[in-house]
């Protein structure tokens, strides 16, 4: 049997994220790709079926939209904790925090719009 | 094992250190699988794994925390606690080929410190439990303080003696099962002795609840749970959590 590969350190705020859950569609333990907009659990994926669960997209939409606010709001405070934290790396990452951010907001988006299209529950094995 | 560079901290004002706690973070066994364990994922911008271990240090006397983690995931767990709980003492430990000896590996993490009368209490939780109240470890190190041994329990309304085989036996002779959960707590030099004893005579014990009993004659308290530990192991446990979190302002309280 192979060995399995270690798991990649995570990201503080990622758009996926893969981990063994119980399909109750396929009724087996297997990999399951959990997508986020921004903190927010947007769809998981079974990766042995296919099926997908997400929640309700109008619910989804209103919670990012509060949840975006919030980030806005706490932006500021968590940025100077990094500085105060990690002053040398704060300097070194920001510009390129600052470049990438309307791309990441964008993904966000095209994350919860997505499901907006698969939503309902588990849906059944492609093919 | 792999430990950060952090002493446990006093936790009493009596000298003591307080508690200890095992936080298993698949690290129930060390079989070959593959994937991350379910710990390591967010939940409203915060992992499982991080979110249990905050709990269960918060104001409830656990000043130190083993975190059982599988050997593929320790890098990770290492720079998400790095991360997410670097004001708080932990170190980690690898599973073992059985959530019993996961359970050994880790109480004998402590035992140098239990030994010297460092920690008096061990809280054993699962960290697919991460929404775990810190109002509810409390109870349940109270329960323990007082009685030894104690673990949650969904089910019945009053306090009950709780069997080595799960049933709950009421004060008035009834004889109900009920659901147990995680935090369970016990005496901590208890417990190394129950998980040495059953390592050492091969005795596989199901739960701690039931090694405490055979090789200590502690009879397990049980103290009311909480239907909102819920454990995490489907998706929709997932959006359920998340969604209970979104009902409390993301605050477990």
């Amino acid at each position: 049997m192979p060995v399995p590969k270690p798991t990649p350190k995570p990201p503080s705020t990622p758009a996926s994220e893969s981990a063994r859950l119980y399909c109750e569609s396929c009724a087996t333990l297997a990999i399951h790709t959990v997508s986020y907009a921004g903190r927010l659990l947007v769809s998981t994926r079974c990766e042995a079926c296919a099926a997908v669960v997400s929640g309700d997209a109008n619910e989804a939409r209103a919670r990012y939209l509060r949840d975006l606010e919030h980030r806005l709001q706490s932006k500021p405070r968590r940025m100077l904790r990094q500085a105060v934290h990690d002053p040398k790396g704060f300097v070194a990452t920001l510009p390129a925090k600052v470049a990438t951010k309307p791309g990441k907001l964008a993904r966000e988006w095209r994350t919860l719009f997505a499901a907006v299209r698969t939503r309902g529950g588990p849906t059944p094995p492609a093919g | 094992m792999r430990s950060r560079a952090t002493q446990p901290r006093t936790g009493a004002t009596d000298g003591r250190l307080g508690h200890a706690a095992i936080l298993l973070a698949g690290g129930r066994s060390a079989q070959q699988r593959e994937g991350p364990d379910v710990s390591l994922l967010p939940l409203a911008g915060r992992r499982l794994v991080s979110r249990a271990l905050g709990s269960l240090t918060d104001q409830t006397g656990v000043s130190h925390v083993v975190v059982a983690v599988h050997e593929t995931d320790m890098d990770a767990v290492a720079a998400i606690l790095e991360r997410e709980a670097a004001d708080h003492s932990y170190e980690l430990v690898a599973a073992q080929l059985s959530s019993q000896q996961t359970v050994l590996a880790a109480v004998e993490a402590l035992a140098h410190t239990i030994d010297d009368n460092g920690f008096d209490l061990v809280v054993v939780h699962d960290a697919a439990l991460p929404l775990v109240s810190p109002h509810l470890v409390r109870s349940v190190v109270a329960a323990a303080t007082r009685w030894g041994a104690a673990v949650p329990y969904l089910g019945l309304d009053d306090f009950v003696w709780i069997d080595r085989m799960g049933a709950a036996l009421r004060f008035s002779g009834n004889d109900d099962r009920v659901q147990v959960q995680y935090p369970q707590a016990f005496r901590a030099d208890e417990l190394l002795h129950a998980y040495r004893r059953s390592a050492s005579e091969g005795f596989v014990a199901g739960t701690a609840t039931e090694a405490v009993e055979r090789y200590c004659g502690r009879r397990v308290r049980g103290v009311p749970g909480d239907t909102r530990n819920v454990e995490i192991r489907t998706p929709r446990d997932l959006f359920a959590a998340e969604g209970l979190l979104a009902t409390w302002h993301y605050v477990v309280a």
